[in-house]
């Protein structure tokens, strides 16, 4: 391999990490073991934020699953909302982090990110795959009700990512 | 001189506002919101909280939804904590915090006091939206204008 192979584009339209113009064989192939690399670190930081928020759902089902939990008559967690909640929090992007999760009184998942005391999303995860927000975020405040379907509904979406960005 | 139609608006004006008053009769009083969970309580800030899932309602068998505070008007932090030591006892839990706020400092106008005096001072915020996402956002306010304290001891033993 060549290090003029890998020279950094200049404006170029050529892609930040080089260009692919290496002659050998192997030059050809930095490019396809940089995205693996890359990609398989990505892989693992995802499995690693995905245990963690598995981690912390099942404390949350452990702590209110029985009746009265909460000492004013709340509801036991209820595993099928728990089960959206996870799938919920899968498809978050990575920079909101984890969520508080908690269970309502009527046993539904809560799921709440403080960023700071104005910079708050609480969602409600119904045992149908139903999305219940509300969201104060510097000023800006939005609820709302929206299905959840493999991916995060556009309004909730939206509403995540103003939270992310600072 | 004003004319019937402004004179009219002006009573529809001054109703609705003698109404909308009657709702909030407490609005002053000095409530705390206890917590039993030890996870509602958060630092945000550098300043102690309750999460908004603290202050979400729930629903009796054949009420509205309500959430049950204390009001704490004329009564010192230690009296308070001495008070709910006596007063909110629920077997096998420890008090592990308390929130205090007054309705009137949140910008919404719906939710209102009823005082049940059982246990003595215990009473009870009513008048929440039936849709989740407005009680959570109603909770997100008062999450944020209840500073919270933890017991003078790791906890008030119930």
């Amino acid at each position: 391999m060549t290090a003029t192979a890998l020279t950094i584009a200049k404006a170029s339209g050529s892609p930040w990490w080089g260009t692919d113009r290496g002659a050998s064989d192997e030059a050809q192939a930095v490019p396809l073991r940089v995205i693996a690399v890359a990609g398989s670190y990505l892989e693992a930081e995802y499995g690693q934020r995905i245990q963690e928020c598995r981690l912390a759902l099942s404390e949350a089902v452990e702590e209110c699953s029985v009746p009265d939990w909460d000492g004013y008559g709340a509801a036991p967690a209820d595993p099928l909302s728990a089960a959206w909640a996870e799938k919920v929090v899968t498809a978050c992007p990575a920079s909101l982090g984890i969520p508080h999760f908690s269970f309502d009184s009527d046993g539904e998942a809560l799921l709440e990110w403080i960023v700071a005391r104005d910079r708050v999303l609480s969602v409600s995860v119904g045992t149908d795959g139903e999305l219940r927000y509300a969201a104060r975020i510097s000023g800006f405040k939005r609820t709302g009700i929206e299905v959840f379907a493999d991916a995060l509904p556009a309004g909730l979406a939206e509403t995540a990512f103003r939270l992310a960005c600072r | 001189m004003l004319s019937p139609r402004a004179l009219l608006k002006r009573l529809f004006v001054w109703l609705a506002g003698s109404l909308g008053r009657k709702r909030r009769e407490g609005d002053d009083l000095p409530l705390t919101r206890l917590s039993y969970s030890r996870n509602w309580l958060v630092n945000v800030d550098g300043e102690l909280r309750f999460r908004p899932t603290a202050f979400m309602p729930y629903r009796p068998k054949g009420h509205e939804l309500e959430l049950s505070v204390f009001r704490i008007d004329d009564l010192t932090g230690q009296e308070t904590w001495e008070h709910v030591a006596k007063h909110a006892r629920r077997p096998g839990r420890n008090i592990h915090g308390r929130a205090d706020f007054r309705l009137r400092d949140i910008d919404s106008s719906v939710l209102g006091l009823v005082l049940d005096e059982t246990p003595p001072r215990h009473g009870n915020v009513v008048g929440w939206p039936e849709d989740k996402d407005g009680q959570l956002a109603l909770a997100q306010e008062l999450s944020e204008v209840a500073p919270a304290f933890r017991p003078p001891r790791a906890g008030v033993a119930a």
